[in-house]
């Protein structure tokens, strides 16, 4: 794997939103280089648009996104977005979806495929590799997703609750290969979840969204050490700010933001 | 830097739905025997009723004593295979088809997409489609040989128009009912507009447009058979006309069955290719 440095992502008072109406006010977070921010909140309550926003897919309506010091106006390689299900396209092939990014950016044939395949078995799926999307199981697709983010060596990854639909057992090992991952990889993640314990499990850091804003900020003192967990009293003090802004969140929800 | 070890549960849950289609698809010998047996017995019992129907001059208010049997009709047939007038005329219709169908086909999936991806493109082409489409392509004969130098181009035309309208639409839903997401996928690995085309429009609509292509084909085929018989030199149509307006009813039927023939063969063509360039769509269709 060839070094890259990581970049970080700043909101400065970010108001976003469809159609002009917005859908989460007056964001301002910090993500730093190398870190796995987890970004908690009710469905609804905006995390996705922020992604999206974040991935340069929608435009602010107020407020900036910044990435490695430029002002986001649009989707670059540089940030990958890993969805919930189904984006894989399904008529390729494992091989040829992560290939994908590498073929965009102008990778030979036979040097994408190298590194398809390398990301595939560090994923565990080198025997699938042929198997088309509708092959394999929800683990595994998103299995291929992961490698097909981590293949482009993209800077920052985010991930929009990419282990939502699977079965706990599954999401637990998925939860595992992302360090494992990220360790290898080095870049930052922004990391979307509305599971509180899987956010004490990822995060370097757990931010709580609302309708206005970030409402609280928690730090976690040994992140991803499963000797040194996060205790009950932390995990009690995140779910309290969480149930802060469950009241405010509009009713109408899972709309186009689930 | 280790790989996770391969989990063989998931495995399994992965292969199961390759191998219930191939299952679906192994029938025993036997009862593939029977079943050819049936399709072959009623092709040879309507045959035979057509035999007796003209043999025995059966007048039932529809007046079978005009038409000619199967023998006479088998005769006529075997003496048009040694003519190169039959081939040519053959040959014509196909170019005729074929060309007409690559025009609409290419003219049907590309405005299409067009269409369905551009506000502007939209608000200037779709009036003229919605007033142009309600027009029967057939009804356009006497603009066609107005318009056209030639009586081919003007076959050419009607069959295309033909064709277009189903193409045309089918493509348009297809690409408004793409998932957004594989297009976001590709927009934020940084792909260029073309390439989202290239990559996620193209093939995510094949499924979608081959119904299109099939109707387009049908349509395509009577249509260029009725404008050989209204305008054309050369063609099946032309030369079944021809034959009637001689009173030469078993080369009008020799005539008909090649065109039934040759429209089987175009239509199960494009259902082939369809077939082949959506097989991932069997892995999509998961136990539900």
């Amino acid at each position: 794997m060839t070094d890259h440095t990581p970049s970080a992502v700043r909101a400065d008072d970010l108001s976003l939103g469809y159609a002009g109406e917005p859908v989460v006010e007056n964001i301002d977070l910090d993500v730093a280089p190398g870190e796995i921010l987890v970004v908690l909140g009710h469905s609804g309550c905006g995390k996705s648009t922020l992604l999206r926003a974040i991935a340069g897919l929608i435009r602010p309506i107020t407020g900036q996104v910044v990435a490695d010091g430029r002002r986001v106006e649009g989707p670059d390689a540089d940030r990958a977005l890993v969805f919930q299900d189904d984006a894989l396209l399904p008529w390729r092939s494992a091989r040829r979806n992560v290939e994908l990014p590498l073929a965009v950016q102008g990778v030979g044939r036979a040097e994408r495929r190298r590194r398809a395949d390398e990301w595939l078995s560090r994923v565990g799926l080198s025997r699938f590799a042929d198997r088309l999307p509708g092959q394999l199981s929800g683990g595994m697709r998103q299995r291929v997703q992961l490698a097909r983010a981590l293949a482009s060596e993209p800077g920052v990854i985010c991930m929009d609750e990419p282990f939502g639909a699977l079965d706990a057992q599954t999401r637990g090992s998925m939860q595992q290969l992302l360090v494992d991952a990220w360790h290898a990889s080095g870049c930052t993640i922004v990391f979307v979840t509305h599971d509180v314990d899987e956010a004490l499990v990822l995060g370097d850091r757990i931010v709580v969204l609302g309708r206005y804003g970030v409402v609280s900020e928690h730090r976690i003192e040994h992140p991803r050490d499963p000797e040194r967990p996060p205790g009950p009293d932390f995990r009690a003090a995140v779910l309290e700010e969480l149930s802060t802004t469950q009241s405010l969140a509009p009713v109408e929800t899972g709309r186009a933001v689930a | 830097m280790t790989a996770l070890q391969e989990r063989p549960a998931p495995a399994v849950e992965a292969v199961s739905p390759v191998r219930r289609t191939r299952a679906r698809r192994m029938v025993s010998p036997a009862v593939t025997a029977r079943r050819w047996t049936v399709r072959l017995a009623s092709v040879a019992a309507a045959v035979l009723l057509w035999h007796l129907l003209t043999q025995r001059d059966v007048v039932l208010w529809l007046r079978f004593n005009r038409i000619p049997g199967p023998v006479e009709v088998f005769e006529a047939f075997q003496v048009q295979l040694g003519t190169s007038l039959y081939y040519q005329d053959l040959a014509q219709s196909l170019i005729r088809i074929l060309s007409g169908f690559a025009i609409a086909s290419v003219l049907g999936i590309g405005l299409g997409i067009l269409l369905a991806r551009s506000r502007w493109m939209a608000d200037i082409f779709q009036p003229l489609l919605e007033i142009a489409r309600p027009i029967p392509a057939i009804a356009l004969v006497p603009v066609a040989i107005l318009l056209f130098p030639s009586n081919e181009q003007g076959i050419v035309f009607i069959t295309a128009t033909a064709a277009f309208f189903p193409i045309l639409v089918s493509t348009r839903h297809a690409v408004r009912a793409l998932p957004t997401v594989w297009e976001d996928a590709l927009l934020t690995m940084g792909a260029s507009r073309r390439r989202v085309l290239g990559s996620v429009v193209l093939p995510g609509i094949v499924p979608g447009i081959f119904g299109g292509l099939s109707v387009g084909m049908g349509v395509a085929w009577i249509c260029v058979i009725s404008a050989e018989m209204i305008s054309g030199d050369f063609g099946l149509g032309y030369r079944t006309w021809q034959a009637y307006t001689i009173v030469d009813y078993p080369n009008v039927l020799v005539g008909m069955l090649s065109i039934g023939a040759i429209g089987w063969l175009t239509s199960g063509c494009v259902e082939l290719v369809g077939r082949r360039l959506t097989r991932w769509l069997a892995s999509e269709q998961r136990s539900a």
